[in-house]
């Protein structure tokens, strides 16, 4: 069931070869912004105003420039999860839920591992949070090499109960006092720098291009990664092949929730320096969609978390300045993953053109 | 075309050809040339005395210029009506509640004194101090209003950085010399709600569901409860219960139902999204349900009243204050008196919430009208001190 899903998602979405795949992609995107105009326009706005406005929000000026990489960099570290899953044929759906995990595994060594060094407060809650991230997502990993769960439905259920569970421990056990359901302030030494004030972007974005640098590397490169690949690509043959499908089932998910817990954990250190209930507007699960926009590659996920996080700060300034609801951005969201579900059919298109 | 006629047209081609060919020699040769002056000579000292006079009159010219640039400019910017940036609470717009309310107060403001607004609708806590900076640094907004408490942390820090734009907050305070803190006195409206709990009673017993157990929302059940028991000392008010949360349909529900088993026949929920449950619990179980925040009385048929926090005529206030330039940064508390809490029976808001809402109150006799209307003159006279959650 898993591989034939893989394979499906691979064909749809695998973006294809080369500049052709690449300009699949472009065209795809470009389509999608020319039917959320013809949606602007038939509800009453225009659509050049819009576009204009969110545009120059989002690159306009280096304030633009840093929100857009602010929105973005958390849809790198969940995209990015997302795919190291994928690889080896494993659908973890559940990244919002380790996302959380490792923010509040990353909150609480901030706040309560106080008087260090920050050279070793830093990375030290950073790691917290990606073993926070790692251990539950080890728990659909144990569920499907033990007893054959369909890891589709833990991870997503599992996500729900991190949901309620960090929701929980704000509410009640690690809540600062006040009427507002979050976590203490992290100790300045666990804090990671804001790079670019008076925007929110901080050194997590550096994080970021590490992550995509050596999950690029840890891929294509190393053993590991490889064997990852062999078993998402045929789980039989890697098994012939001397590959114990079990373990990399578990490094997989092991993986894929470290990294997406490593971003929640630049989250909090970065932006917002505690865990407020409810932070997460869903990057999470912004993550599966982008993996797919980006092509299933982690530079390709990098730059398609870059498109959405323009549209998500060009988004505010254009609702702002123009009064066009923020859903809009939703509808084009939805509209590029469409658009890029569909490749085969715009492959068709440019095909009947020559 | 005859022979004679073609000839006539080659002999014109062929003049036009050569006069125009002659026209060219002698432009190119020179010939068209102007010819040279002859008078009219001026020396080095007056032309240079000349092209300084004229390069005078340009400067002036282009100063000139510059001041009706700057004049016109002025114009523009004082003939667009002056702005206001409303930032939602993250319930966002169509909560028929708090957002509805603040939103309706600045259409007002939009249409009694000629402002304009910009409004946003957040959808996470962690999304306010984007446009909180967001709007401050576009500098076209003479005031901000955010809406709901939740927001403090981040307007806090936006407006140190702003120290020139002014904000306002609902709900909160916001200890900085750039914002007004807008709170309501919530206990006065909910006492007028506790009389008509108390009136209307059978079983003797009336509840409470609240949010979260906070000091801001003590402060309904406290009015709530000396209400019920000023109007009726016999009856009795049971313990409150608290959600713990402020989406929780299904847990207000059950809360609700818990407090009707226990024989409360009144329930006031004041639990935002999770009162929806509480009141539904109500009408499921044919009992009185009370809102809270807005006139929540269209809701169902068994909603008798509800307490309203005029968050309209707050926000209102504000931009009244900003317009005319007498806005003062502070801490404002606006009770009965001002005409920032209320309830929605009574005759000046009635009939408002149901033309808002397009619905009908269910029937209120004369006498409890008269009993909420005695204890609202007694509260602003003095003679009623209605205790507060916040001690």
């Amino acid at each position: 069931m898993s591989e034939r899903l893989t394979a499906a998602v691979r064909r749809v979405f695998g973006g294809g070869d080369g500049l052709q795949g690449l300009m699949i992609q472009v065209a795809a995107i470009l389509i999608a912004f020319i039917v959320g105009a013809a949606v602007l326009a038939v509800t009453g706005y225009s659509p050049v105003d819009a576009y204009v406005s969110m545009a120059s929000g989002a690159f306009g000026s280096s304030y633009g420039v840093g929100q857009t990489l602010t929105q973005a960099t958390p849809i790198v570290f969940t995209s990015i999860a997302f795919l190291i899953g994928l690889k080896a044929g494993l659908f973890n759906i559940g990244i919002e839920g380790q996302f959380l995990m490792g923010a509040m595994g990353a909150t609480l060594a901030g706040v309560y591992l106080d008087g260090l060094p920050w050279v070793i407060h830093v990375p030290l809650t950073i790691l917290v949070g990606m073993i926070a991230g790692a251990l539950w997502s080890l728990i659909p990993a144990v569920l499907k090499s033990r007893f054959d769960a369909h890891e589709v439905i833990t991870t997503m259920m599992l996500s729900y109960v991190a949901t309620h569970f960090t929701s929980y421990l704000v509410n009640y056990p690690f809540k600062a006092p006040g009427w507002v359901a979050q976590s203490l302030k992290i100790s300045g030494s666990a804090e990671l720098p804001r790079i670019l004030p008076p925007t929110q972007l901080s050194a997590a974005i550096f994080v970021a291009v590490i992550v995509t640098v050596a999950s690029t590397y840890f891929l294509q490169k190393t053993i590991m990664g490889y064997e990852l690949r062999a078993t998402g690509l045929n789980p039989s043959a890697a098994e012939n092949a001397g590959i114990s499908i079990d373990r990399n089932i578990l490094v997989s998910m092991a993986l894929s929730g470290a990294v997406a817990g490593l971003g929640g954990a630049c989250e909090v250190m970065g932006i917002h320096r505690r865990f407020i209930q409810g932070f997460s507007p869903g990057y999470g699960w912004d993550g599966l969609a982008v993996a797919l926009v980006g092509g299933l590659n982690p530079v390709g996920s990098f730059f398609a978390s870059v498109l959405f996080g323009a549209l998500r700060s060009g988004g505010m300034i254009m609702t702002r300045a123009t009064g066009v609801p923020l859903d809009i951005v939703k509808i084009l969201q939805a509209l590029v993953i469409m658009f890029v579900a569909a490749p085969k059919l715009i492959r068709a298109l440019l095909r009947r053109e020559r | 075309m005859s022979r004679d006629t073609e000839k006539i047209y080659i002999g014109a081609m062929a003049v036009i050809v050569v006069t125009y060919l002659i026209w060219l020699g002698l432009a190119v040769s020179g010939g068209m040339r102007p010819a040279a002056p002859t008078g009219d000579t001026v020396t080095k000292a007056e032309y240079d005395a000349l092209r300084d006079q004229l390069s005078q009159v340009e400067a002036q010219l282009s100063q000139v210029q510059a001041e009706l640039d700057e004049a016109q400019a002025q114009i523009t910017l004082l003939s667009k009506p002056p702005k206001v940036g409303l930032v939602l609470a993250t319930g966002g717009l169509g909560d028929k509640s708090f957002n509805d309310i603040s939103f309706a107060g600045c259409v007002r403001a939009q249409e009694e004194l000629g402002v304009e607004f910009d409004y946003v609708e957040p959808t996470a806590i962690a999304e306010y101090e984007g446009y909180h900076r967001d709007f401050a640094m576009s500098g076209e907004y003479m005031l901000i209003i955010c809406i709901g408490f939740d927001q403090a942390d981040a307007l806090a820090t936006v407006a140190t950085e702003y120290p020139d734009q002014n904000f306002a907050i609902v709900d909160m305070v916001v200890d900085a010399p750039n914002v007004a803190s807008l709170t309501f006195a919530a206990n006065e409206g909910s006492f007028l709600l506790g009389v008509v709990a108390g009136l209307t009673t059978e079983t003797g017993k009336v509840g409470f569901v609240g949010g979260m157990d906070i000091p801001l929302i003590r402060d309904f059940f406290e009015g709530y409860e000396a209400g019920a028991l000023w109007a009726n000392p016999e009856m009795e008010v049971l313990e409150p219960v608290f959600v713990g949360d402020w989406g929780d349909l299904t847990k207000g529900k059950e809360l609700a139902t818990s407090l009707i088993e226990a024989g409360a026949d009144g329930i006031f929920a004041a639990a935002g999204g999770s009162g929806l449950g509480a009141l539904g619990a109500c009408d499921e179980l044919d009992v009185t349900g009370y809102g809270v925040d807005a006139c929540q009385c269209y809701l169902n048929d068994n909603m008798l009243a509800s307490m309203t926090k005029r968050v309209d005529n707050a926000v209102y206030k504000m931009i009244l204050d900003a317009r005319v330039d007498v806005f003062q940064p502070g801490f404002y508390g606006g009770g009965l008196a001002d005409g920032w809490v209320g309830m929605c029976r009574l005759s000046d808001e009635e009939a408002l919430w149901e033309e808002t809402f397009d619905f009908v109150h269910p029937e209120i006799t004369e006498d409890i009208l008269n009993k909420v209307i005695e204890a609202k003159n007694k509260i602003i006279g003095g003679d009623i001190t209605v205790p507060t959650g916040y001690d």
